[in-house]
């Protein structure tokens, strides 16, 4: 089983929560620990309400990291992220993490970043990360329409080249994110990562093995406890060696995943 | 945390052969093989562990979704993946050897036979001390719960078990059955040397706006704080039909969860689910027991252990 390095509990207190679009917010959490170990593609569980409602926590990777603070972006969808909406500055949640496996970018390679909704997150992340590979990086990022799409200039680096699209075209590109991704794709170059909604990853996993390059998806499966107990959040493989290698936990040996290797 | 306490005895019995330092495991299923998690909890600090349920092959489990939340709760369907009992023996029994706590380990079989094979296959292995029959999942098609449902078959297990086993048996049973004080007595008589309950309640849940089940196995186990007071009751009950220890859970989440399943006359209990939310959850729990006791004036924790009194008169 993998390690859980620098797993632990904090108190986290909240310096920042406001709307980055419509129904999404973005919350600057203080918590020195999990901000000084949390990489890209990693996540932070986070106790919503103190009591039974909701009564799992709900995971959340980061965006990016300012000193003793990270930062991450959720959509409001239930009660959990509704309890979270009304947080004020200085409300403390508990939070748990870092979890999961970090992304590090492939050597020598031009990196394709395709985002969906929320799965903007840990590709930014891993763009904030390495601005030595930042020139090699193209970022494609979709959503419903422009209420839905944040203001991109202020959760991703200046220099990060991007391209935009919406589903009824009222902002960038008239269509899915998907259809932007043929320009960008250099066969033997370039590595393929993407996060967001299942249908989108799926396409966005078909298109790269149609052009033969690499690509990773950081999941976004329901989770109950994240550090691999309940073995809930698991991913079917195409291939296994034995019928208990069948299905793998996200939360674990995950988020990120090959995409050739899962069945979507 | 907890200290060893002079003053304070909270060792109890789970079988009349099997005496752990404090009354609090760690629940089957909720808490991997053990080892796993020795970086993350001081695992000595633990009345025991049980591993999660293995069985004679190797399964894949159900398809996903596994999990769903509930009130309070929790639906799951994992259907016990797990390596095998080759593939445990050979890669996580070694490490539970070197655990300074009581291991426990769970298993389900097909047939009778099959879980004798599987009971006889632990004797004389280090690093295992007793064995927790799971007749009680109900993710198991062809196995678990089948078992644990009928009388007849919950003592012929229990019976084939004990022929062949040198470890302590410890029966888990099933809430989904109309009398569980028959049940536990048919182990008993079949010779279980111990009694642990309960396994989930079976739970189903819709996603209105697919009106397809949430669960990719369609049915599952309910845990979590919803069903405390169920177990608490049918705990009550089997504690007042046998003679041998038994072992409360359901949904224990905080130690005054764990007082009421003492004080009822449970000799321990399992912290599962709870684990999800709050890792260390079984470690506060035996603080809390330890406080509890001290306040009280309790020097052992037999003191408290069936401490119940009658309902108040009016």
């Amino acid at each position: 089983m993998p390690d859980i390095p620098n797993f632990t509990q904090e108190s986290a207190t909240v310096v920042r929560n406001e709307p980055v679009s419509q129904g999404v917010y973005l919350m600057r959490l203080e918590s020195p620990q999990i901000a000084q170990a949390i990489q890209p593609a990693q996540f932070v569980q986070i106790l919503t309400d103190p009591g039974l409602s909701p009564f799992l926590r709900r995971p959340f990777s980061a965006l990016r990291v300012e000193g003793n603070t990270f930062d991450i972006i959720y959509d409001v969808i239930g009660p959990g992220t509704g309890r979270m909406q009304n947080a004020k500055i200085g409300d403390t949640l508990n939070i748990s993490g870092p979890l999961g496996q970090a992304f590090n970018p492939p050597q020598q390679k031009r990196i394709l970043l395709v985002a969906g909704g929320v799965g903007l997150v840990p590709l930014a992340f891993l763009a904030w990360q390495h601005p030595n590979r930042r020139s090699d990086m193209v970022y494609l990022m979709g959503a419903a329409n422009s209420t839905r799409m944040p203001n991109m200039d202020a959760l991703l680096p200046q220099d990060l080249t991007r391209h935009l699209a919406t589903d009824d075209g009222s902002l960038g590109y008239k269509g899915f994110v998907t259809e932007l991704m043929k320009d960008h794709i250099i066969p033997n170059d370039t590595t393929i990562l993407t996060c967001g909604p299942h249908p989108m990853m799926a396409r966005v996993a078909a298109i790269a093995a149609q052009s033969g390059v690499p690509c990773y998806a950081s999941l976004e499966n329901h989770m109950a406890c994240g550090f691999g107990a309940c073995v809930g959040c698991v991913v079917e493989y195409k291939a296994f060696e034995t019928d208990d290698r069948r299905y793998r936990r996200a939360c674990l040996e995950g988020p990120v995943v090959d995409a050739h290797a899962i069945v979507w | 945390m907890t200290e060893t306490n002079n003053e304070l005895d909270l060792s109890t019995k789970i079988t009349n052969d099997l005496t752990i330092r404090n009354p609090v495991m760690m629940a089957s299923g909720t808490f991997g093989h053990g080892a796993e998690y020795a970086s993350l909890f001081d695992l000595s600090q633990l009345g025991g562990i049980v591993t999660k349920t293995i069985t004679f092959h190797p399964r894949a489990g159900n398809p996903p979704p596994r999990t769903a939340e509930t009130p309070s709760g929790m639906l799951n369907s994992i259907g016990l993946t797990n390596p095998g009992i080759d593939g445990f023996i050979a890669e996580k029994v070694p490490p539970l050897a070197a655990l300074n706590t009581c291991r426990v380990v769970s298993i389900a079989g097909t047939s009778d036979e099959e879980f004798a094979e599987m009971a006889r296959r632990f004797n004389d292995l280090e690093g295992v001390d007793a064995l927790e029959i799971n007749i009680s999942s109900p993710n198991m098609k062809d196995g678990g719960m089948l078992f644990g449902c009928s009388e007849t078959s919950a003592h012929a297990v229990t019976k084939a078990v004990k022929a062949v086993s040198k470890l302590p048996i410890i029966v888990k049973l099933t809430p989904n059955v109309t009398d569980i004080t028959a049940i536990a007595k048919a182990v008993e008589d079949g010779g279980a040397d111990g009694i642990a309950l309960i396994n989930t309640l079976l739970g189903m849940a819709i996603d209105v706006n697919t009106r397809r089940p949430i669960l990719g196995n369609i049915t599952g186990g309910l845990s979590g704080p919803a069903i405390k007071p169920v177990a608490l009751a049918l705990t009550w009950k089997v504690v007042n039909s046998v003679s041998i220890p038994v072992i409360g859970m359901g949904g224990i989440t905080t130690a005054r969860d764990a007082l009421e399943f003492l004080i009822i006359g449970a000799s321990a209990v399992q912290v599962g689910t709870a684990t999800f939310v709050h890792p260390g959850a079984a470690l506060e729990v035996i603080d809390g027991i330890a406080d509890y006791c001290k306040t009280n004036g309790m020097a052992n924790l037999s003191e408290l252990i069936g401490s119940l009194h009658p309902p108040q008169a009016h």
